[in-house]
């Protein structure tokens, strides 16, 4: 994927990871536009589609790597991670198939990491733009930026936001055990233990009808708070 | 003895025999296998003689043998969902590693442009 690589960009030192479930509509868009920005390294991981999500993007100068079973965001995340830090990635970011995320946004993503001020950046939709949210999805995710502050003591201002970079190092100290969409609070969880140094920059995040219907429900708030709860109670 | 116990009785025995057979076959892991057969055995000794669970009762300051085994039920519930729900996680976590050593094992990359610069593979 190596294309018109911006001078100020680590194209060859960035794996970006997306994990991907029934996302033959949008992963080629996507692919397309990480291409565009001159983005050498890609992990697109097949949470056991159902559709041709791993055949259309391993058209393109990716790698893909495929779950014979659908397992969860979370599941698919680490198994990209881990897939880059094998391949000793330098930064890692993990990116939505969605078409929600903006790869405009990735150079500012980076940056803290480049210049050795933080571990682990994280995205903000709540700094950035997020045109299009839902008053119910902003309620939740500003009632879940309440319980993570409380429960992490990061003075987060979005949580679930799936723009984030971090370094190898970082990559290899957080390991997700969550499968599913609980992995983003099991992070921040992390993140607060490990003591690893973090920021947020601004980013934007494109809701569309077409992610929205694909999305996470508002009810899946209460399935991340059950499951957060059961992987504390048993560990 | 009153049909209660011919039955009830009967059937507990047949489950230890069961448990007992099993376990000189060598069928079954051999901890578990002891564990049932002591729960049958148990059980098996208060259905033929109840006053012993009344005695146990009576020593513990509890009463009758009924609330006993009310107590005792509260206790192992929970016991027994955490026991499950460990179980059930560590199963789960097995599971997604084995998916991810098998997507590990074969990656897919075309490394040359499969794809032209207009992105046409959609």
């Amino acid at each position: 994927m190596n294309h018109r690589c911006q001078t100020d960009f680590p194209c060859d030192r960035v794996w970006i990871v997306i994990p991907a479930y029934n996302e033959v509509r949008s992963i080629g868009r996507v692919l397309t536009e990480l291409r565009d920005v001159g983005v050498q390294n890609v992990v697109v991981v097949d949470d056991g589609s159902s559709d041709a999500t791993a055949e259309t993007a391993a058209r393109y100068d990716v790698w893909v790597l495929r779950h014979i079973v659908n397992r969860g965001q979370g599941a698919a995340l680490q198994t990209g991670i881990e897939f880059a830090v094998k391949h000793h990635a330098g930064i890692i970011v993990t990116f939505d198939a969605d078409g929600q995320h903006c790869v405009g946004d990735l150079p500012g993503l980076v940056e803290p990491i480049e210049q050795g001020r933080c571990e682990v950046v994280l995205g903000s939709r709540f700094r950035g733009a997020s045109p299009g949210i839902p008053w119910t999805r902003k309620l939740l995710l500003k009632a879940a930026v309440v319980g993570t502050r409380l429960t992490t003591g990061l003075s987060v201002t979005d949580t679930h936001n799936g723009l984030r970079a971090m370094t190898q190092a970082a990559a290899a100290k957080i390991v997700l055990f969550e499968d599913g969409m609980a992995h983003a609070s099991e992070l921040l969880s992390k993140l607060s233990s490990s003591k690893l140094p973090w920021c947020e920059v601004p980013v934007t995040i494109r809701y569309s009808d077409d992610s929205l219907a694909k999305g996470q429900r508002n009810r899946a708030a209460f399935q991340i708070a059950f499951r957060m709860l059961i992987a504390k109670v048993v560990g | 003895v009153t049909p209660f116990q011919w039955i009830f009785g009967g059937l507990l025995l047949a489950a230890l025999i069961v448990e007992v057979i099993l376990q000189l076959t060598r069928l079954t892991r051999r901890r578990i296998s002891l564990f049932r057969a002591l729960v049958w055995g148990v059980a098996l000794a208060l259905v033929l003689s109840p006053e012993m669970l009344q005695y146990v009762a009576s020593r513990l300051r509890i009463g009758r043998g009924a609330d006993f085994l009310l107590y005792s039920l509260a206790l192992s519930f929970p016991v027994g969902c955490f026991y499950l729900l460990h179980a059930i996680e560590k199963q789960r976590q097995q599971i997604t590693q084995l998916v991810r050593v098998l997507a590990e094992r074969d990656p897919v990359h075309r490394p040359s442009g499969s794809v032209d610069d207009e992105g046409t593979a959609e």
